[in-house]
Formats: C-alpha cells, sequence, structure tokens
C-alpha cells in the first residue's frame, strides 16, 4: 500500500514531465508537419482537384460524376429566375416568365434590350398585354346561360337548362367552351409549344401559368367528379342489405376517405397560390402529427408512415392526371436543358420523365464520355425514380460489360450469324458453284444439286481424275489436315458460343423469374405490414435486398457475356473463380427468398441481411476484377 | 365532336357563301373535301378556277386540315404538287379558324405571295427580280391549265 502511496506523486511528476515534454514534442511535431506540407503542397492540392478512386490492385475506377434530376428540380430553379427577374422588372411573374421564354432564359439579352428599346417596342409582339392587371376583372371560368353564344371552335350553345362552361384569359374577352379549351390545351402540348396563344386566331396574347393552372385544375377537378359518379353509380348497382362487419367497414372507409379529401383539398388550395412542392409537404406533415396525439405511439408510427404511403401515391397519381399543367412543366424543362446543358440525358425507361446531368469526372486522364467509353468503362447511372442504366448506350445496366462488347454480343444473339456457324460446322462449298452442301450419305462420290458438278467430299476434286484410282485423295495428308482443323475450329466457336449463351441465358431467365416472385412477395409483405403493425422501415432489408439479388444477376449475367470475347489464350482462372464464388452467392441469396415463406421474413432478418452483403461484397469484387484485368492487360478483349 | 363541326362548318357555307371560293364534301365521306377559288381580279391567275382537295384529320379542329392545290399553279408558295406554305396551316393554325377563313386566306395569298418564305426558291426569285415575267408567265400557266 505504502510503496503503492509513495510512488503515486512520482508517478504524477513524471506525468507532468512527461506531458510537457509531450507538449514540446508534440509543437515540435506540429511544426515538423507544417514543415512537410508546405514540402508537398502542390501534390495534395492536385489530389483534391481529382479526388479519383481506385480497386484494390491499384487501378483508377475513373468515375462519372452526375446528378438525376427531375422535372420539378429544374422547375423550381426556373422559378428562381423568374422571381430573380420580377424584383428587377416589377411588373409580375407571369410576365416575367413568358418573356423569359421568349428569350430562352437568356435573362442577360432580355436586360439588355429591357433598357436599350422603349417599352412599347419591347413589348411588341411578346404576346403579352400592355396592361398586367386583368382589364376584364372576370373569372376565368364562367357558368355561360346566354343561348346566342357560340363556342367558337365546336360551335355548340348552352340551353337553358344547361349551361356552358366557359373559360377565356384575364386580357382579352375571347371566351371559349372549356373542354375545348382543354383539348386545345393537350395539343399545344403534345407538340411542345411552350408559348400558346389565345386560340382566337388574331388575338395573339400568350396563354399565363396562372391561367394554366386553373384550366389544369378544372380538368383534374372534372376527371374527378366523372370517377366520383362512376364509383356511386357501380355502388348502387351492388346495394344489397349489409351485414354488420361490413357496416363498419364502410364506415371506416369513409372516415378514412374524408380525411383523405381534408388532404387534397388542403392541397389544391395551396398548389394555387403558387406554393412549391417542399413547402405544402412540410406543411401538411404536422397537421399529422397532431392528429395521432390520442392514438399509441407503436399505432402512431404505423399510422404515420402508412399515411406517408397513401400521401405519396396520391401525390403520384395526382401528377400523373394532371397532365396539362405537369406535361407543360415537362416542355418547358426539356426545352431549357437542351439550351442551356451540355450533358444531360433523359431516363430511357417508359414514362419516366426524369433527367441525368453529368458533371465530368473524377479523374485527370478521362475528360470526354468517349474517352471514358474507351477505357472499357461503363457509366451506370441512377435516376432519381430508381431506373439503373448506362449513359453511354442508353440501354439497361451492363456492367461489367463494356458498351462495345456489349453491343457486339447482343448483336450476335439476334443475328442469325450463329446459322452460319452451323452451316460452317457441318457443311461444305461446292468447288463449281460454292452451293453450301450437307453430305446425306456415305458415299464421297458427291453431284452439285445446282450445278451438276461431280466432285469427291474427300479432296473437293474433279470426281473424273478419281476414275482410275480411287482413294489416291487421302494421300494428301496434310490438306485434309487443314481442312479438318478449319472445321473443328469453327464448331468448337460454335460450342464456346453456346456454351456462355446458355449461362447468360439462364442467368436472364432466372432474373426475371425472381423478379416475378419477389413482386408477387412485396405485395404480401404489405399485406404483412398492415396486419401485424409493422412499420414499413423495418422491412426495408427485405426490398434492399432484393435489390441487390437482382442487380448481382444481371451483373452475373453480363459477365458470362464478356468471357466470351476474352481471348483464350490469356489466362481467365482469376475472373473466373470470382464468377463462380458470385454465383454460388447468389444462388444462396435467391434459395433463401425462394425458401422463406412472407409471416417468416422478419425472423429471417439477420440471414437476409447476412447473404445480401456477401452478394454485395462479390459484387463489388467482380466488377473490380474485371476492371483490373481489362486494365493491365491481363484478359485482351480481342475476338470479333 | 370533328363531325358536328365539320357538319356545321357546312351548313354555314351553304348559308352564308364567301365570294370567289366554294367548298364541299366529295361524296359520303364529310372528312373528304373539294374546294375551288376563283383566280382574284387584280392578279395574274383571274379568270383561271383553281381546285383543291381538303382532308380533315379526326382531331379537326385541334390539328389544322391538309390543304393541297389540285391544278397546276406558277406560283413563290405552291409547289409542283399542290403543297400550300401558309402559316396558318402549319404552327399558326388555331382551332378558332374555319375553312372559310383559310380559303379566303389562299386568296389573298394568291393576291400577295410572300416570296421571303417560299417554297418554290426559283420562282420566288423570278418574283423578286423580274415581276413582269413572273405576272406573264403566271398568266400563262393559268390560261394552260385553269381556264
Amino acid at each position: 500500500m505504502s510503496d503503492v502511496e509513495g510512488d503515486d506523486p512520482e508517478e504524477e511528476e513524471y506525468d507532468e514531465s512527461f506531458e510537457d515534454s509531450y507538449a514540446e514534442d508534440s509543437e515540435f511535431e506540429y511544426e515538423d508537419e507544417e514543415y512537410l506540407d508546405e514540402d508537398n503542397m502542390e501534390k495534395v492540392e492536385v489530389e483534391y482537384t481529382y479526388p479519383t478512386s481506385e480497386t484494390k490492385m491499384g487501378t483508377l475506377t475513373h468515375r462519372m460524376k452526375y446528378e438525376p434530376v427531375d422535372v420539378e428540380d429544374v422547375q423550381r430553379s426556373l422559378e428562381e429566375k423568374v422571381k430573380q427577374l420580377d424584383t428587377i422588372l416589377q411588373i409580375g411573374t407571369d410576365e416575367c416568365r413568358i418573356l423569359l421564354m421568349r428569350y430562352n432564359w437568356n435573362d442577360d439579352k432580355l436586360l439588355e434590350d429591357f433598357t436599350n428599346e422603349s417599352l412599347d417596342k419591347f413589348f411588341e409582339g411578346s404576346g403579352l398585354s400592355k396592361n398586367s392587371k386583368p382589364v376584364g376583372g372576370w373569372d376565368l371560368i364562367e357558368q355561360k346561360t346566354d343561348e346566342s353564344f357560340e363556342c367558337h371552335i365546336c360551335f355548340s350553345s348552352p340551353s337553358k337548362d344547361q349551361p356552358l362552361a366557359v373559360f377565356r384569359l384575364g386580357n382579352c374577352d375571347h371566351p371559349f367552351c372549356i373542354r375545348c379549351y382543354v383539348k386545345y390545351i393537350q395539343e399545344a402540348n403534345a407538340n411542345s409549344r411552350l408559348l400558346i396563344p389565345c386560340p382566337e386566331a388574331d388575338c395573339g396574347l400568350i396563354i399565363r401559368l396562372s391561367e394554366l393552372q386553373q384550366l389544369s385544375d378544372y380538368g383534374w377537378k372534372e376527371r374527378e367528379r366523372a370517377r366520383e359518379e362512376k364509383r356511386k353509380e357501380t355502388e348502387k348497382q351492388s346495394r344489397v342489405p349489409l351485414t354488420e362487419e361490413e357496416i363498419r367497414q364502410k364506415y371506416q372507409r369513409d372516415q378514412i376517405e374524408a380525411e383523405l379529401s381534408e388532404f387534397s383539398d388542403l392541397e389544391i388550395g395551396e398548389g394555387e397560390t403558387g406554393e412549391n412542392e417542399e413547402e405544402k409537404k412540410v406543411k401538411v406533415e404536422p397537421k399529422n402529427k397532431a392528429d395521432d396525439t390520442d392514438e399509441d405511439p407503436e399505432a402512431k408510427l404505423f399510422n404515420f408512415q402508412e399515411r406517408i404511403l397513401v400521401q405519396e401515391r396520391e401525390e403520384r397519381e395526382r401528377r400523373r392526371n394532371q397532365t396539362l399543367l405537369s406535361k407543360y412543366w415537362f416542355n418547358v424543362a426539356s426545352k431549357y436543358c437542351s439550351k442551356h446543358c451540355k450533358s444531360f440525358k433523359n431516363c430511357p425507361f417508359p414514362d419516366c420523365d426524369s433527367l441525368i446531368m453529368q458533371q465530368g469526372f473524377d479523374s485527370n486522364v478521362v475528360a470526354t464520355l468517349e474517352e471514358f467509353t474507351k477505357r472499357q468503362l461503363i457509366p451506370t447511372v441512377q435516376c432519381s425514380h430508381k431506373h439503373e442504366f448506362c449513359y453511354s448506350c442508353l440501354k439497361g445496366d451492363h456492367s461489367p460489360c463494356p458498351c462495345s462488347i456489349a453491343e457486339k454480343w447482343e448483336k450476335k444473339c439476334k443475328d442469325d450469324t450463329e446459322t452460319a456457324h452451323w452451316i460452317t460446322a457441318n457443311t461444305k462449298d461446292c468447288p463449281e458453284c460454292s452451293m453450301p452442301i450437307e453430305k446425306n450419305g456415305g458415299c464421297n462420290h458427291m453431284q452439285c444439286r445446282n450445278c451438276n458438278y461431280e466432285f469427291c467430299w474427300v479432296c473437293l476434286k474433279d470426281w473424273a481424275c478419281h476414275n482410275n484410282s480411287y482413294f489416291n485423295c487421302t494421300k494428301y495428308v496434310e490438306d485434309i489436315g487443314e481442312a479438318k482443323t478449319a472445321q473443328e475450329k469453327s464448331r468448337k466457336s460454335l460450342e464456346r458460343y453456346l456454351f456462355y449463351f446458355r449461362l447468360f441465358d439462364n442467368q436472364r431467365s432466372s432474373l426475371s423469374k425472381d423478379r416475378e416472385l419477389l413482386e408477387q412477395f412485396e405485395g404480401k409483405i404489405q399485406e404483412m405490414q398492415k396486419k401485424s403493425s409493422v412499420s414499413w422501415i423495418e422491412t426495408l432489408f427485405y426490398r434492399e435486398s432484393v435489390d441487390v439479388l437482382l442487380q448481382a444477376r444481371r451483373e452475373l449475367m453480363w459477365s458470362y457475356a464478356i468471357m466470351y470475347y476474352i481471348d483464350p489464350k490469356c489466362p481467365k482462372q482469376l475472373v473466373e473463380g470470382v464468377q463462380c464464388t458470385l454465383s454460388h452467392q447468389v444462388e444462396k441469396l435467391s434459395r433463401l427468398f425462394a425458401d422463406t415463406e412472407v409471416n417468416a421474413v422478419l425472423q429471417q432478418k439477420a440471414k437476409f441481411l447476412n447473404y445480401s452483403n456477401t452478394v454485395k461484397k462479390s459484387r463489388d469484387l467482380l466488377r473490380e476484377t474485371y476492371l483490373d484485368c481489362i486494365a493491365n492487360g491481363v484478359v485482351k478483349l480481342t475476338r470479333k | 365532336m370533328s363531325l358536328k363541326r365539320i357538319n356545321k362548318e357546312l351548313s354555314d357555307l351553304g348559308r352564308d357563301p364567301p365570294s370567289q371560293c366554294s367548298a364541299g364534301p366529295v361524296g359520303d365521306d364529310l372528312y373528304h373535301w373539294q374546294a375551288s377559288i376563283m383566280g382574284p381580279p387584280d392578279s395574274p391567275y383571274a379568270g383561271g378556277v383553281f381546285f383543291l382537295t381538303i382532308h380533315f384529320p379526326t382531331d379537326y379542329p385541334f390539328k389544322p386540315p391538309k390543304i393541297q392545290f389540285q391544278t397546276k399553279i406558277y406560283h413563290p408558295n405552291i409547289n409542283s404538287n399542290g403543297n400550300i406554305c401558309l402559316d396558318i396551316l402549319k404552327d399558326q393554325w388555331s382551332p378558332a379558324l374555319t375553312i372559310s377563313k383559310v380559303l379566303l386566306s389562299i386568296c389573298s395569298l394568291l393576291t400577295d405571295a410572300n416570296p421571303d418564305d417560299p417554297l418554290v426558291p426559283e420562282i420566288a426569285h423570278v418574283y423578286k427580280t423580274d415581276r413582269p415575267k413572273y405576272e406573264a408567265t403566271a398568266r400563262e400557266w393559268t390560261k394552260k391549265f385553269a381556264i
């Protein structure tokens, strides 16, 4: 004890001195480091400007930088531009938007013209009314009852008991029936017209966005009403006495619908004031929380998530249905991007309207897409709707297979080059007329059907010279050997192709079958989620595993295609090994999916995570191995 | 919708026919019309009668009708196939326009050609450099094909 106690002060002293010295040391070190830094300044800076990534073997991967952009994102930035211009011009955002579209969003040129020209000249032919306040002061949508009115498009008039809804712009008195107006805008949208004038031929006033919004909302409400009427109609038809259970269900459903309609009313109300999507969401969410305070926390979480899902679904539907405005903005965004963004591409998936904006490469050697693909790298991108595709050839993701090889492979699978292969493997050409001939009997004395030339199958020479010495031709051993090797070579190539094609095709069919199966599961999972009140975040792992499986299968599939094109002289044990591992892991995961009952999914969570992690790792390994092998020249892609 | 509108236009044309023009369906098909235009008196086409075919698209009036000259005519904006280069038949089409208005526009195109946006550049060149020659040729063609 005393020893220990006696030691303590010493230790403290020691500690202090150590700390001191340490402090001094560290100061020195610090200075040293600074010194070093200065020395290496240039190198450090270069690395910082080009943060290249590399594989374990040290191959630079030269990733392409990109950003998935939605129409909404472009819309938001354009609206920002409009607002900025309005603070300068003070003529209203609608007018500014039209002017900007006229100038192709070149605000510098616009402002220059605005300051240099007289106002009258500037506004001349711009399709804007000189007074920005509506002259008529009327409602844009009106129920006409005046029987003398006639729509100049469809020539229909209101009758006494059936008024006609008409629409006109705020600044010109040219009313048309609203259905025709909607159809007119649809047509203009289909032709990607951005500055849509009033339908009256010599009016020329451009329809403003706020006016378009009203038309769009009207179209949406009309559609909703039609749907509601149809629903009521079907309900009326199927009216039978309800059981107690049914009544309760119906009551619950009505309640949910009432709540939902509250939301949609809220949304539409806010949409009219022109606020953007984000603000809307922020405003709706607190309301949800406030509503749920009475329920127990578990249910609250569940309902909250559920509601967000419902809301998202509704929002998507709204966007899809509200074609007038959304289509219009899509046109505006596309036009803007095609003018102002050097490198952007539309997502090639059907019905997907998102864009990918390319932002260069994280590399100091690769600057263009051509250079990038020349290095057998694949610019796989993912759009904001999670569609994966190759930015260069705009086909579905085909990594680790380079674009050129993928294209060759697909062409090979489609082409009838394989018929030609069969012909070369199984037939010989007639020496006289070059018609391919298949030997269907034992006799070597051949006669061509086409030109009646008689020849020997063995040596392909005129039969006449065989008259006396029947089997003389068998003496020409070298010739036969050559012919045989040519034939065998062709046959081998065919077998090789078929081998890899079968593997490729097998993976492809597994992929589609897995996808089908998992889509069914998805529905069941959602059901289970509802029944046992599991929040969706807890089942997220399942969906992620699905993605991993499908992606790994796709990569495996393409890796077989690559194998066909690898020079057979190259050592390919390494890639084959990695391929083998991945294929093994994938089958394990796929098996797990197939064997696990939907109810047992949650219990197997650890297994799912574990398996999909290993698949992910070997998938990355496969990708890197191919990159390394191609970059180091270990394997060469030489085959035509 | 389109049929109702075409019928209405037909009855309007019958009730109040525009001067110098006439139009009507060829047979039972209401979407296929024939029209005729008298050459305007103050133009080299005076005295001629020019026939045109009109095809209505199914989504008329939201898409413009297709109009072609059947009679050969020497004009910078009308080519040898009878196609007409007129803005209101293309991007400037408005659903509020009617066939009678379009025919009147074609009439005024005959009087005042638009050589700055020509369909047949050779004729436009003659029109701009040697107006009497253009008028003589147009008169000759009219005499040959339209009388």
